[in-house]
């Protein structure tokens, strides 16, 4: 049964060809940021991550569930107006952190509404 | 006076106590070049990394960029990040612990394995086979082909539910690629090993390109090593990162010392 799923793969030489034309300009922006922040004298902050990445008409990288900082989500969902000043303007907390922290809050306010409909009706 | 005799015998046994000397001294040298810590044999090794990610036809991206620490002996992998964010991460075994400001902020399962990533076969000299026979493969084809000898390998049969083949190819004795395949034969993932460098005995690809296939996606990620260091003399801490264990999450398991 098991092996009936199972297949084995034949690879040939033109499997192993990487499509350099394609790679190679799907990366040039990214090349380009890459010099700008080894320069010297370039400092970066998390805060401007977006912005810099815009101008190289990038966008970051979509923030996934394994990105999700459950300990500020916790703060969003539990308790969010001392999660605010704990989490969301605290500068040492990172960029996924308070957003784990909204998703979280997000995630309270819509468990409260259905919570107080149903009770209503 | 001492008969001549006498004197031819003491001073062969001076002689003997010479050679015994001197053969102590080779058999010390010996051991102790062979030693991975006196001798030239590769055990660390640190380099400036920068993973770049692009997902094809999108304007999604990731760049991370920082210095990798890996010491064979500790089997620990390190990468000091400096952008998007200064932190570090410490992936051992199977979980990553972030670090910052020297504190451990969360551990997370990871996919990488530090004894799986290029820097410890490079440094153990088995990037050839990419690990494959200490991971359980078996090899079940090898042919030549266009220069390259492609060499195809199957997982456990335990582990075929969830493992396809995975196809190398080498030329020059140099791992050049590799293909992972999804158990129903479809590829998820190529690699690229480029632009190989002989530093201190160790020959590492500064170029590591993988072509992921994710649904109807196609993502490039590129990484690339600079300034690579070679049994780099620095503490032991770099390459072990043991973190304060202030703000722990609860819950979260004790890192592994």
């Amino acid at each position: 049964m098991l092996m009936a799923s199972w297949s084995m793969a034949t690879t040939t030489a033109s499997d192993f060809t990487l499509d350099e034309q394609t790679f190679q300009s799907e990366m040039a922006a990214l090349d380009q940021l890459e010099q700008e922040l080894s320069a010297p004298t370039f400092t970066a902050t998390s805060s401007n991550n977006t912005v810099l990445f815009a101008q190289h008409g990038l966008q970051q990288s979509a923030f996934g569930l394994g990105d999700m900082e459950w300990g500020p989500f916790a703060w969003g969902f539990c308790c969010w107006p001392v999660g605010f000043f704990v989490v969301a303007i605290n500068s040492n907390k990172s960029k996924n952190e308070k957003l784990s922290f909204w998703i979280g809050a997000a995630v309270s306010v819509v468990f409260s509404a259905i919570g107080s409909s149903s009770a209503g009706s | 006076m001492m008969p001549l005799s006498l004197f031819i015998s003491a001073l062969r046994g001076r002689f003997f106590l010479l050679k015994m000397i001197t053969a102590c001294l080779v058999i010390y040298t010996f051991a102790a070049t062979s030693s991975p810590i006196l001798g030239q044999q590769a055990y660390r090794i640190k380099a400036e990394c920068t993973v770049k990610s692009k997902t094809v036809g999108s304007h999604e991206a990731g760049l991370i960029m920082g210095t990798v620490y890996y010491d064979v002996r500790i089997g620990r992998l390190i990468f000091d990040v400096k952008f998007p964010e200064k932190e570090t991460w410490v992936f051992v075994d199977s979980v990553q612990w972030t670090i910052r400001n020297d504190t451990l902020i969360s551990i997370k399962p990871s996919s990488l394995k530090p004894k799986l990533s290029v820097l410890h076969l490079s440094l153990n000299q088995q990037l050839g086979g990419f690990g494959l026979e200490q991971s359980g493969y078996t090899m079940t084809s090898v042919k030549t082909e266009q220069g390259l000898v492609i060499s195809n390998w199957s997982p456990p049969a335990a582990a075929r539910k969830k493992m396809g083949t995975i196809a190398l190819a080498s030329q020059e004795r140099q791992l050049k690629s590799v293909i992972f395949y999804h158990p129903n034969g479809k590829i998820l993932r190529k690699q690229f090993f480029r632009k190989y460098q002989k530093i201190s005995n160790v020959s590492l690809p500064t170029e590591v390109i993988d072509e992921i296939y994710n649904q109807d996606k196609k993502l490039f990620q590129s990484t690339e090593y600079k300034n690579t260091v070679i049994n780099d003399q620095a503490p032991d801490f770099h390459y072990r990162r043991d973190p304060q264990y202030r703000n722990l999450p609860s819950g979260s398991a004790s890192p592994k010392r």
